[in-house]
């Protein structure tokens, strides 16, 4: 196990830049998911770090060393793929003993670590078969066993749970989480999910045109996001933004509940809402519309648990409102986040907006 | 069916034809239709089946006949009297031992070397994208256009300085050159369908890019290997104009050159002699692809990749 | 696949030495010798001789002047087209057959298969045997069932010569053509048919409106490979005929061979060759035309 260090990664393709300067530190036994769209570089990025290709700039530690100029054989790492790469051709023991193999251990060292790596993950019945026969949470295991046999310094993962379905990857992801913990391996973890990076990653890295966005743990992405960019791509549905003369302010539909809602005494801003359209998801309500009045027209989405029996009629105006506190800043050309509301105030005094 | 009375009609009592009726004499009519499509099919396949295959039965048929029968007309279907006195006596009288064999040598080095040399080619063109690697692809197959007989000319001149005049060696290379684009382009394909992420975990678990290659993607691309294999040697072992052109002495002829001198003269050698090595010539070919339809359906359904 | 182009440390080594050999021998076998025999046309060159004095275009313009040039060359065309067009006819409907279910399917497939596979001196020599005026089986047969009451001269008379080739030259290949279009038959999606039969149409409906447009595409390109190759086919006409009788079936790439190898006129033979290739780019072309319009339309 040991830490893993990105300095100044740059790569281009022909022309494209990939990835564009990225720094990054991962602790010794973290996990760390690298998130964003298709096309931000988060793979490229990854497979940087596993020696799958040449940065055209910059450096990768691990643990003490300099990796970068080496092959990915030398640089002590395992990594699971998109399809799970098992060896066709070779059982499943053989797939697993495949990296001692390699490396000419002899035959009982081997099957000493094979069978440790396949009772960690309880495949020990599997080893006679062919990848092709067993199922897809099984070939997951079989994946993250070859891995472990080598105890490797830094454990990558390519998106492992894209393939499976809906069901199975709930599960899968819980496996891979616990898995994680016991062996106490530092890792990278690519993945577009958002919820996937939120119920797995230590430290989220949100990554978008190759470049960094905001490193941080699911709280901050979260409540604090860093950009507009952020913003709206963490959480579903998104934040809601409203541009207004100087700044963007969001908030998020959870917190945009109707006034009636609130306790008095509290700093609120009060907005009304106009609603479009309900979607009824069991345990909350969605309701799609625009604000009326003193900010600018925008498309809002707020999102009231079915636990609050207020009824809030379609096609009318309510009256809405959002805690003060829970409101975040961004700036209007750049998108980033603004530590406090940019004056003039005049639009923000309590209670209601003006102008 | 009738809905309404036309005036003619009225007072006459109108017989409305009950749906059921007609239903079933479509239903007679669809059946009666599918039957004779059936029939059609039949025959047309018999008859595609006859036409085509009775050149092949006509020549195993008569190799097994003997000398006056096969010059009797009318010519008689089945044998009278089978024997195999033309297989006797064409190892007994001819070189056709010799010629076999010399045949089976050419046709096994070209395609060893056509599959080692453009195997490995095909790997480069597949995996990597560097300064002209793509542009090589797309021309090889330009090579297909050139006619034999244009090629041969100066090819000749090769061979006949090179010292090569007259030698098995010359016609092992040559054949390689000829089926190398065609080992290239279908093995290029063939890779392409082998996901990559294999031999990258090859090498991630500690493989050379060339250990990676012979571990992992050569077993998966076996099939691949067999078709093409069996295309290049069906090239070599059928091919005539370089051995016609690059060989010239007994020794060293291969089935094609000398079945193809013994027709010209078909006063001297026996017609059954001729059909006994047309189907001595024409079995390993068969065979092998017999053998090798079976292998070519296992493919990539491995499934070592997709959850 | 773009991502296919892994750039690890020491790949561009790997990527160069692995292709290396093939480069060599394209390079050597294929790539210089037309540059050869480019040069070689431009020369005058006869027995023995590995080049000669440089003569222009003396060659082009003796060959482009000559009577025997101009037989070769229409009895070339003769031979493709004749030969092409029953390939792809028969390629066709057998394909059409073969893609129906019934009972022995996979026999017959695997025989449709075999003309293609055995070597071509086989083939000549069967159909020779065949073709015999005499103790040939096809014309025993024809007289039989009443349609000829003279045996026929295959082989020997110039009028039967060119259509003699022709069909073995069909009987020869045509399972290249089975093989290409029952590929794509076979992968045309059911549901077209079925969708199609719900809104009424007839079977030859379905045929012109689904099976041939998916099937255009390939079918070109089938036909144009099998031009190209009919084109420079040298040993099917050669074995059978040697090109007779009386030049009746001597195409192009025959006659450079009698001008290379029997005259020894090895110049000439080097621009008949060249005068070959630039025929058929010309025919290709149009190919391309059609094949671009058949994809575009699907």
């Amino acid at each position: 196990m040991a830490s893993l260090e990105i300095r100044n990664i740059t790569k281009v393709f022909n022309k494209h830049q990939a990835v564009d300067n990225i720094s990054l530190s991962v602790m010794d036994g973290e996990f760390v998911v690298l998130l964003g769209p298709s096309g931000c570089g988060k793979s490229t990025l990854l497979r940087m770090i596993a020696g799958l290709e040449m940065p055209t700039q910059g450096d990768i530690v691990i643990g003490n060393r300099v990796v970068t100029q080496l092959q990915p054989k030398d640089r002590d790492i395992a990594m699971v793929f998109q399809n799970y790469a098992l060896y066709p051709h070779l059982t499943i023991y053989e797939n697993i003993a495949f990296p001692l193999r390699i490396r000419a251990w002899k035959n009982d060292k081997v099957d000493e670590k094979v069978r440790w790596a396949a009772n960690m993950l309880e495949i020990v019945d599997l080893f006679e078969r062919k990848p092709r026969e067993i199922s897809g949470g099984q070939r997951q295991r079989c994946a993250l066993a070859r891995s472990l046999v080598r105890d490797p310094s830094v454990f990558l993962l390519d998106e492992p749970l894209s393939n499976l379905d809906a069901k199975l990857r709930h599960s899968s992801r819980d496996q891979l989480r616990e898995f994680q913990e016991r062996v106490g391996m530092t890792s990278i973890y690519v993945t577009h999910d958002q919820t996937e990076a939120m119920a797995l990653g230590d430290r989220i890295v949100v990554m978008d045109q190759g470049r960094i966005r905001q490193v941080g743990t699911p709280q901050e992405i979260y409540e604090r996001p860093a950009d507009t960019f952020v913003a709206t791509f963490i959480g579903t549905p998104p934040m809601n933004l409203v541009e207004t003369a100087s700044q963007t302010i969001g908030f998020r539909p959870e917190n945009f509940l109707p006034r009636t809602f609130f306790p008095d005494g509290q700093d609120l801003v009060t907005l009304p809402f106009r609603s479009q359209r309900v979607e009824y998801l069991g345990d909350e309500r969605l309701f799609y519309g625009a604000t009326e009045g003193p900010l600018p027209a925008t498309r809002i989405v707020a999102r009231v648990p079915s636990t609050l029996k207020e009824h809030v009629a379609l096609k009318e105006v309510t009256m809405f409102a959002v805690l003060r506190s829970e409101l975040s800043y961004f700036d209007l050309g750049s998108g980033t986040a603004l530590v406090a509301a940019v004056e003039p105030a005049a639009t923000m005094e309590g209670g209601s907006l003006h102008g | 069916m009738i809905d309404r009375p036309s005036p003619a009609m009225s007072g006459t009592s109108i017989l409305i034809t009950a749906p059921e009726h007609s239903y079933v004499g479509q239903d007679r009519l669809a059946s009666f239709q599918r039957i004779s499509n059936r029939v059609v099919i039949y025959m047309l396949a018999v008859t595609m089946v006859t036409v085509v295959g009775f050149p092949l039965f006509w020549m195993l048929i008569s190799s097994f006949k003997p000398p006056s029968e096969l010059y009797m007309f009318p010519p008689n279907f089945l044998p009278a009297k089978w024997t195999i006195q033309n297989y006797q006596d064409l190892f007994t009288q001819t070189s056709f031992a010799t010629y076999f064999l010399n045949s089976l040598i050419v046709a096994c080095g070209a395609t060893m070397l056509s599959l080692a040399i453009g195997g490995l080619g095909a790997y480069s063109l597949s995996r990597f994208k560097f300064f002209g690697i793509t542009r090589f692809a797309q021309l090889t197959m330009l090579c297909y256009m050139l006619p034999e007989v244009l090629i041969v000319i100066p090819l000749y001149i090769y061979v006949v300085d090179l010292g090569m005049a007259d030698t098995l060696l010359a016609l092992i290379i040559g054949n390689t050159a000829f089926t190398l684009p065609l080992t290239l382009w279908y093995m290029r394909s063939y890779f392409n369908a082998i996901p990559v992420s294999f031999e990258e975990s090859a090498m991630i678990d500690g493989c050379t890019r060339l250990q990676a290659l012979r571990k992992i993607t050569l077993p998966l691309a076996l099939p691949g290997l067999i078709a093409t294999g069996m295309f290049s040697f069906n090239h070599a072992w059928n091919e005539y104009l370089f051995a016609l052109v690059f060989t010239s002495s007994e020794r060293n002829k291969v089935l094609s050159l000398g079945l193809a001198t013994w027709i010209g003269q078909d006063n001297i050698y026996s017609w059954g002699m001729l059909l006994a090595s047309a189907v001595l010539v024409t079995i390993p070919v068969v065979l092998f692809y017999l053998l090798v339809q079976r292998k070519l359906v296992t493919g990539l359904s491995e499934g070592g990749a997709k959850g | 696949m773009a991502d296919a182009a892994v750039a690890m440390r020491g790949d561009r080594y790997v990527a160069y030495m692995t292709l290396l050999p093939s480069a060599i021998i394209l390079l050597l076998l294929v790539a210089v010798p037309t540059v050869t025999v480019v040069v070689l046309s431009l020369q005058e060159v006869g027995l023995g001789e590995r080049g000669g004095p440089f003569v222009g275009l003396a060659n082009f313009a003796s060959v482009l002047t000559s009577e025997t040039f101009y037989r070769a060359l229409f009895n070339s065309f003769v031979w493709v087209f004749g030969s092409v067009s029953l390939d792809m006819l028969l390629g066709l409907g057998i394909a059409l057959l073969l893609n129906k279910t019934f009972v022995g399917r996979g026999v017959a497939r695997a025989i449709a298969l075999v003309p293609y596979l055995i070597p071509t001196v086989v083939a000549v020599l069967v159909w020779r045997y065949m073709f015999h005026d005499i103790v040939g089986v096809l014309n025993f047969l024809l007289m039989k069932v009443g349609v000829i009451d003279q045996p026929l001269l295959w082989l020997n008379s110039r009028s039967m010569a060119m259509l003699s080739v022709i069909l073995v030259g069909a009987w020869k290949f045509f399972p290249f053509v089975v093989l290409g279009l029952l590929g794509i038959l076979q992968s045309i999606p059911q549901e077209q048919y079925e969708s199609a039969r719900i809104d009424g149409a007839s079977g030859w409906q379905q045929f012109s409106r689904i099976t041939l447009p998916n099937l255009m595409p390939v079918f070109l390109l089938a036909a144009m490979l099998r031009t190209i190759w009919t084109f420079h086919k040298f040993d099917i006409i050669y074995l059978l005929t040697g090109g007779g009788p009386m030049d009746a079936t001597t195409t192009l790439p025959v006659l450079v061979y009698h001008k290379a190898f029997v005259d020894f006129e090895i110049g000439n033979a080097a621009a008949i060759a060249i005068i070959t290739g630039l025929i058929l780019s010309i025919l290709l072309s149009v190919y391309f035309v059609l094949i671009k319009r058949a994809e575009d339309k699907q």
